[in-house]
C-alpha cells in the first residue's frame, strides 16, 4: 500500500501519525509542537496556490508549509 | 540578590506572567553570552529581593534556533536560584516535554500551568499534585491573565526561593540532556492519569480557536505596555534633542572669531557644500543645516532652526525664517522634512527587524530620493507657473 502523508490530506480528513522523516531540526520542532507518531491528527484547511496546510493536534491549531507535511506519514484515514 | 529565570513555550503567557510579576519595573538588559535583549526587573518576593529574566520561548532545549542557543547559553553561563517554567495548561500533553527536559537538569524548578481558565474551557482535566509528585517539583495552575492562582504561584516560588541559598549554573546541558525515545516514554508516564485532554475538542470552540488564539489584552496590560513604551521614548528623544541642540550651537559658532551663522562657521560650509544639492528644491543653506540633525531626530528640526536663527521659537523666528525665504521654498522645505529620512531610531529598528544593513540603507536613501523628488516638482512645478 503506498504511503500517504500530511501534505496529501483534504480538509475535514482525520488520520494517526505513523512516521516522520524528517532532518533534526524539523523533527524536533515537530514534536515540541505534538507531532508524534501516533497521534490524531485534523487537516483543518488548506490555502490556496501550495500554501499552508492548517492542521490539529489535540488543542493545538498549527499551520505549516507543505514542504514540511511531506514529512509526516499518515495511516488509518477517515473524515469527522 | 536571587535569580529566577522565567522560561517556557511560545504563545504559554510568558510575557504575561512576567509584567504581572514586575508591573511596570522592567526593563531591557543585555546579558553577558547572549547576543539578544532579555527583559529583567527586580522584584520583592516574600522578604527576598530577586531579579528577574524573561528568556525567550523556547520548544526544544535541544532546538537549533536561536532563542534556543540564547537560553541554553544563558543557563550555562548564569547562574539562578530557581527556574519557573511556564507551560499552556490545555496543551500540556505536548508541552510536558520542556518540563522534563528542564527537570534533569537538576535546577530548583517551579512549574507554572498557565492559561488554567482556557483549558477549562476545552474541557482540560489536571491533576497538579499528581503531575508535582510525578516530575519532583512544584506545581501550580494558574491564570498570569486574570489572576487567579497567581497567589499561590507567588507563594510556592517565594517557598523554592528561600531554600536554594547559593546560585547554580550548569556546566554542560547537552549532557544531561535525554533522547527523545526516553523523553517520549516519560511524557507518557507524567501524563497519564495525570492530564486528560479530549481528543477532539468541541468544534463551536475551535472555530473560534486561531493560530495562536487570539487573546484579548487586558486594560492593564494595555496601560503598562504603552506606559513603557511612552516612557523609553521620553527619556531616549530628550537626550537626543539636547544632545542635537548643543551641536548645531557648536557648528554655528566655532571656529572662534567667526561671526555666529555666517558662511565661516562650520554650518556655514556644510550648508554651502550641500547647496548644490538642495538648491534646486530651494532649500537655503540655513535650513541645511537644520534637516542634518533632523536625521537624528525630527523633533531636533524647530529646536536647531531657533539656535541657527539666534531667535526664540514662536512669532520671532517665524519672522526671521520669513524674512529670508518664501512661501514656495517653506512648503518645499515642509515637504521634505515630512518625507526624508525616517529617524535615526526607526532605521535601527529597522536594521534590528530586518537584521539586513541594506535594507536599512535602503530605506534611508529611498525616502530621501522620495522626498527630493517631491519636493523638486513642487517647487520647480510653483516656479513654472509663476510663483
Amino acid at each position: 500500500m503506498d504511503t500517504t502523508y500530511l501534505a496529501s490530506l483534504q480538509p475535514g480528513q482525520v488520520g494517526i501519525i505513523s512516521e516522520i522523516q524528517a532532518e533534526l531540526g524539523l523533527q524536533q520542532r515537530l514534536s515540541a509542537l505534538g507531532f508524534r507518531v501516533g497521534r490524531q491528527i485534523t487537516l483543518v484547511r488548506r490555502a490556496w496556490f501550495a500554501g499552508p496546510l492548517h492542521v490539529r493536534i489535540g488543542t493545538t491549531e498549527i499551520m505549516l508549509r507543505r514542504r514540511d507535511a511531506i514529512a509526516v506519514a499518515i495511516k488509518s484515514i477517515s473524515h469527522i | 540578590m536571587k535569580q529566577i529565570a522565567v522560561l517556557g513555550m511560545p504563545n504559554t503567557g510568558k510575557s504575561t506572567f512576567f509584567n504581572r510579576l514586575t508591573g511596570a519595573h522592567a526593563s531591557i538588559a543585555n546579558w553577558p553570552g547572549t547576543t539578544v535583549d532579555l527583559m529583567t526587573a527586580k522584584v520583592k518576593l516574600g522578604a527576598l529581593e530577586s531579579e528577574v529574566i524573561d528568556l525567550p520561548g523556547i520548544y526544544d532545549l535541544r532546538g537549533f534556533s536561536e532563542d534556543e542557543a540564547v537560553v541554553r547559553r544563558f543557563l550555562e553561563q548564569t547562574p539562578v536560584h530557581l527556574v519557573v517554567v511556564i507551560l499552556n495548561a490545555a496543551q500540556l500533553d505536548r508541552q510536558i516535554s520542556l518540563a522534563i527536559q528542564v527537570c534533569h537538569l537538576m535546577l530548583p524548578t517551579v512549574l507554572l500551568l498557565n492559561m488554567a481558565d482556557e483549558a477549562l474551557k476545552y474541557g482540560v482535566v489536571l491533576d497538579a499534585d499528581q503531575l508535582s509528585k510525578r516530575l519532583g517539583i512544584p506545581v501550580v495552575a494558574m491564570s498570569a491573565k486574570y489572576g487567579d492562582g497567581y497567589t499561590l504561584a507567588l507563594e510556592t516560588i517565594a517557598l523554592s526561593l528561600s531554600h536554594q541559598t547559593e546560585p547554580i549554573s550548569i556546566r554542560s546541558i547537552e549532557t544531561q540532556l535525554i533522547s527523545d525515545s526516553q523523553l517520549c516514554e516519560q511524557m507518557s508516564d507524567i501524563l497519564q492519569g495525570a492530564v486528560q485532554i479530549p481528543d477532539q475538542i468541541q468544534e463551536n470552540l475551535t472555530t473560534r480557536l486561531e493560530l495562536p488564539s487570539y487573546r484579548f489584552p487586558t486594560f492593564k496590560q494595555m496601560w503598562l505596555r504603552s506606559w513603557r513604551e511612552v516612557k523609553h521614548f521620553w527619556i531616549w528623544s530628550r537626550k537626543f534633542i539636547i544632545f542635537g541642540v548643543v551641536a548645531i550651537w557648536l557648528l554655528n559658532n566655532l571656529p572662534l572669531g567667526a561671526q555666529t551663522a555666517s558662511a565661516q562657521t562650520f554650518s556655514g560650509m556644510i550648508g554651502n557644500a550641500m547647496h548644490p544639492l538642495l538648491a534646486p528644491i530651494g532649500i537655503n543653506p540655513q535650513l541645511t543645516v537644520a534637516l542634518i540633525f533632523g536625521f537624528i531626530a525630527k523633533e531636533i528640526v524647530l529646536g536647531g532652526l531657533s539656535v541657527i536663527y539666534s531667535k526664540p521659537e514662536g512669532v520671532e523666528l517665524a519672522g526671521a525664517i520669513a524674512n529670508q525665504i518664501d512661501w514656495v521654498q517653506a512648503y518645499s522645505f515642509m515637504l521634505f522634512t515630512l518625507l526624508y529620512v525616517p529617524c535615526l531610531s526607526t532605521i535601527a529598528v529597522i536594521k534590528s527587524e530586518s537584521k539586513s544593513i541594506k535594507f536599512a540603507l535602503l530605506s534611508v536613501f529611498w525616502s530621501i530620493g522620495l522626498a527630493w523628488v517631491a519636493s523638486c516638482i513642487f517647487y520647480q512645478g510653483a516656479r513654472a507657473l509663476g510663483f
